[in-house]
């Protein structure tokens, strides 16, 4: 009786094996992206300007886009609010405070300026500016920090080659931090 | 409960604490974890999200969470703490009388269970060059870090699964990236997208919001690992101790980069410290409880905890933290709390 048993629990643990899948197997469900959704899909910028779509803008409809949609919260010139949360994006210099920091002078890449303009601002209605007032207010954003002239505009191919000062302080931590454990 | 910082509705940026006033135990019930939304929450529909993973793969990919559901599934307990917790502490001056849950309520412990992120870039097969993916949210504002590819292919996971039940609305249903030991915004809530890369976006959140400045004035950014830190939640800022005689000492201690090794207290302003009971399991990249008897003589004290992990990282002193950071730069605030305690008993927030 008991060596039947054994011999039953033997012939179970021999099906139980056979059924085993690898520890790397998954059920594999993931479809391919058809193109035409693929296209639209990426609204990432990256510094050298991948990812920024043709067009342009000039500092003068910059002007209006600003006094139109970004104004009332981050002031006439720029000036923000942090006691508000409210970012400042014209600055004057390296950063002197830790917290009273503007976009100008700490963001390394002004592709970064396009790209959260086209995403996340203003915050109640998002995604709504077209290309060419993402341009143009990225544009005066970066007159307002002295980076671009009151004539100046920018473009697909010219936003890359904006100079941000914070290109020459800004390090990463994790790569010191990965060098170390 | 529920913080809306003062912006007079003109940013979407909301935050809530954990009470870890209430809390005994490395595991905060889900509906108290906290939260800090930069765009608010949005209400997604389970059946019309789909995860997408594209970008330098061999096969663009895209998931349900119904999907992912049937992948093995793997993850554990850890803590998730938000890159500016404790930033009332970096930022001013002097210490501001607030209590604990204001102070270091921006961290929280959950077990969290998902699909190994590894499992789903192999799926759609890596290119030999890729080394960063950026990961993007479906919230108002497509929330986005770049992420290094390593610790994708590590200890990440597509997280369903917050403490037992599916993950609640404030954290990324029906899914989230979950990124053991790294700053909160970077476990992007209600996942939509990883664009497998080469390089940095240098995304908003990564361009300033969560970098710090150092004393010189330069800027680190990418400071992924939350540091080793530790806090005595009884008692604490805001409570009042009845009478002299036995307490408890209990408190929460942590660090990003692996597990806790020791803790130890003091209450005479760090002259002489003693070691902490570690109670209960000590595990990686999580809140782990400490206690140690303890009798008030009725005297002023000043109580303090320091944590030390596997790695000999030491939790700095305020004076010590603050000499590597410019005035006023508030993120990754890991020093020693100082608990001073009166003659009438009550808790209160010193430097």
């Amino acid at each position: 009786m008991s060596s039947n048993k054994h011999a039953l629990f033997v012939i179970a643990l021999g099906i139980l094996a056979a059924n085993v899948a690898s520890a790397d197997d998954t059920p594999k469900l993931g479809q391919t992206i058809p193109p035409e959704e693929l296209a639209g899909l990426s609204t990432t910028v990256y510094p050298d300007g991948e990812g920024l779509p043709p067009g342009g803008g000039t500092v003068e409809q910059g002007k209006v886009v600003y006094e139109d949609q970004c104004l009332i919260c981050h002031g006439e010139n720029g000036e923000g609010d942090m006691s508000m949360y409210i970012p400042i994006l014209a600055g004057n210099g390296k950063p002197d405070h830790g917290f009273h920091w503007s976009t100008g002078y700490s963001w390394p890449y002004a592709t970064s300026i396009f790209e959260y303009v086209r995403t996340a601002m203003p915050p109640f209605n998002p995604k709504e500016l077209s290309t060419e007032e993402i341009y143009a207010v990225t544009a005066y954003i970066l007159y307002m920090n002295g980076f671009l002239p009151e004539n100046g505009e920018v473009s697909q191919s010219t936003l890359p080659k904006v100079k941000m000062p914070a290109q020459d302080y800004i390090s990463s931590k994790w790569e010191k931090e990965e060098s170390q454990h | 409960m529920r913080k809306i910082f003062p912006q007079n509705e003109k940013s979407t940026l909301t935050a809530s604490f954990t009470p870890l006033h209430n809390q005994k135990g490395i595991i905060t019930p889900s509906g108290l974890h906290f939260g800090a939304h930069h765009s608010g929450v949005p209400e997604i529909d389970p059946e019309m999200h789909e995860l997408f993973i594209h970008g330098m793969t061999d096969r663009p990919l895209k998931f349900t969470a119904s999907d992912l559901m049937r992948y093995p599934l793997s993850g554990g307990i850890n803590f998730l703490e938000c890159g500016g917790n404790s930033a009332p502490q970096g930022y001013y001056p002097e210490a501001q009388p607030m209590p604990l849950q204001y102070l270091h309520g921006l961290v929280s412990g959950s077990e969290w269970i998902g699909v190994p992120v590894k499992l789903l870039l192999q799926e759609a097969g890596l290119n030999p060059k890729a080394k960063w993916v950026i990961a993007e949210g479906a919230d108002a504002g497509s929330l986005a870090r770049s992420i290094p590819l390593q610790k994708l292919l590590d200890d990440a996971i597509i997280a369903l699964y917050q403490n037992g039940e599916r993950l609640r609305p404030a954290q990324g249903y029906p899914m989230r990236l979950f990124l053991p030991g790294w700053e909160g915004n970077t476990s992007i809530k209600w996942l939509r997208r990883l664009e497998v890369t080469d390089r940095p976006a240098y995304t908003r959140e990564e361009s300033r919001h969560y970098s710090e400045t150092l004393a010189d004035g330069s800027i680190e950014g990418f400071s992924m690992y939350m540091g080793v830190k530790s806090v005595i939640t009884h008692p604490s800022a805001g409570q009042v101790l009845p009478d002299k005689g036995y307490y408890q000492v209990n408190g929460l201690a942590w660090s990003g980069f692996g597990k806790i090794s020791r803790v130890e207290v003091s209450d005479d302003g760090g002259k002489n410290w003693v070691p902490a009971e570690l109670e209960g399991p000590v595990l990686n990249k999580s809140l782990t409880r400490f206690t140690l008897p303890w009798g008030w003589d009725g005297s002023p004290v000043r109580l303090q905890s320091r944590a030390f992990d596997e790695w000999d990282n030491v939790q700095p002193t305020h004076e010590a933290w603050k000499s590597r950071y410019l005035e006023g730069s508030r993120n990754h605030y890991n020093a020693i709390q100082t608990w001073y305690i009166d003659a009438q008993g009550a808790v209160s927030n010193v430097f």
